[in-house]
């Protein structure tokens, strides 16, 4: 049993249901009409060429198309943790990328291969599917985590110097701001995970159960790729901070001037 | 035998010229205090030391051997460094301590409890400081707890920078005092307290004129 397919004329419905945000910016004189109008537009034609193109490949289901396609998801998932860091995009380009795809591609391929074990392991469905929600997490926890991490070594730098005077090594120097940064980048992701099912309703799992799998089944996949989830945003902020720290500091142990954004 | 010197030094910092062919040496053992005005410059030296600043021109030279971003990581292991903000870490006073005595560089140190007892005493310290938050501590307690955990880490050479700013006169002397008394280490003390000046077995080096005054 597949889901029931959207007419265009249950399309239309769903945009009309769009009056009542218009109507209430209207009487109550908000200026969203324009953005509103704005967001559900362009939403609405990038999910059509996503669309367009998704079939194309799922139909296609090459695996070097499959996996060009999933470089670009993390191409595009460095540029945007890049962009929304304080950290320049030529300083930590190269080693956030090779942090992005090794944790992700490791977790999809386990997850492909060991969970839910298909036969082939670059399947389209699975591998862009799973890799996006993967890299949207990815992305998430990375921008904490890069931001909190050189940002507190700046603004602590005397502690961190205090540290590296005392004779610690350049880990043990920067283990104080390693930990927190992850706990910074981590603990929501865990808080939310406590609080599925409960408080909010996971996206994947109600779109299974209306695409016709059993509620049963939507949840062994929803574990799954918690799991996943969590695994590879951890090791992703792990091999970010790691990666990233060669570029950023100097041979003295000590953080580099030039790598900030200016403002 | 010559510990720490600073050779043919030339840096200019934030487009202020701070050494011109700067030549410095002290011998191990020696208790030097470098007197100058806040803002003078004279901390850089302690970057220089510590590797925390590269010199345009010239070597800084501990043990005989000029230091590089390979030997640098060595030579802070056998410095003991105090500053006045004192920014040590969070949390628990004991916690910090013990973490300060973990790190790889002083495996196999250890320190008794009396000993901790006995030097937080000289420094007019309570040991109802070791289970308080160190946030809960005023400056000049923060500073004191800074020179115990130098002291109690024996290395062969101490460097404070301005850590009497947050004492009180009285305080001041008796820490003074007791660091030159209590010591074997080398001690190099960046300073624009006069109260230095005064002490008994100091060689003062004028940080402006850049000369030895006593």
């Amino acid at each position: 049993m597949g889901a029931i397919e959207i007419s265009t004329t249950g399309l239309v419905a769903a945009y009309l249901l769009l009056i009542i945000p218009i109507f209430i910016s209207y009487w109550f004189n908000l200026n969203m009409i324009k953005d509103t109008f704005w967001s559900i537009a362009r939403m609405s034609i990038q999910l059509a060429f996503v669309g367009v193109f998704l079939e194309f490949i799922f139909n296609l289901n090459n695996p070097w198309l499959n996996f060009l396609w999933f470089s670009l998801m993390v191409f595009a998932t460095v540029l945007s943790a890049i962009g929304k860091s304080k950290i320049k995009l030529s300083t930590i380009f190269l080693p956030i990328l090779v942090a992005f795809t090794i944790p992700t591609l490791a977790v999809l391929l386990y997850f492909n291969g060991l969970i839910i074990r298909l036969d082939y392991l670059f399947e389209a469905r699975y591998l862009i599917a799973l890799g996006g929600m993967l890299l949207g997490n990815v992305l998430s926890t990375n921008i904490v985590a890069i931001n909190s991490f050189y940002q507190e070594i700046r603004s602590q730098e005397k502690f961190f110097r205090y540290r590296l005077a005392m004779g610690a090594t350049q880990k043990e120097a920067l283990s104080p701001f390693l930990r927190h940064s992850f706990q910074l980048s981590l603990l929501p992701a865990l808080a939310k995970t406590a609080t599925m099912g409960i408080v909010s309703l996971p996206g994947m799992m109600s779109g299974q159960i209306i695409g016709g799998s059993s509620p049963s089944i939507a949840i062994r996949y929803q574990i799954a790729i918690m799991i996943a989830i969590y695994v590879s945003g951890a090791l992703s902020v792990l091999l970010s901070l790691l990666f990233s720290n060669r570029n950023c500091f100097t041979a003295y142990g000590v953080l580099k001037e030039g790598i900030f954004k200016k403002r | 035998m010559t510990i720490i010197e600073f050779r043919g030094i030339y840096l200019n910092f934030k487009s202020k010229n701070i050494f011109k062919n700067f030549n410095f040496k002290i011998e191990s053992g020696e208790k030097i205090v470098v007197f100058g005005k806040s803002g003078s410059g004279k901390s850089t030296l302690l970057n220089l030391l510590l590797g925390f600043l590269q010199p345009e021109s010239g070597d800084v030279i501990f043990n005989g051997q000029k230091i590089t971003s390979k030997n640098i990581w060595e030579v802070r292991k056998k410095i003991a460094f105090v500053d006045q903000d004192v920014l040590i870490g969070e949390g628990e006073v004991q916690r910090i301590i013990d973490e300060y005595f973990s790190l790889s560089a002083n495996s196999g140190k250890q320190f008794k409890p009396a000993e901790l007892q006995q030097q937080l005493e000289k420094f007019d310290l309570d040991t109802t400081i070791l289970t308080k938050n160190i946030n809960q501590l005023s400056g000049g307690e923060k500073q004191r707890l800074a020179l115990v955990i130098a002291l109690l880490l024996k290395r062969p050479v101490i460097v404070l920078d301005e850590i009497t700013s947050a004492l009180d006169p009285n305080l001041k002397r008796k820490v003074i005092s007791e660091l030159l008394k209590n010591i074997d280490s080398t001690l190099l003390v960046i300073t624009h307290d006069k109260e230095w000046q005064k002490a008994r077995g100091v060689r003062v080096f004028d940080f402006k004129e850049k000369k030895w005054v006593q």
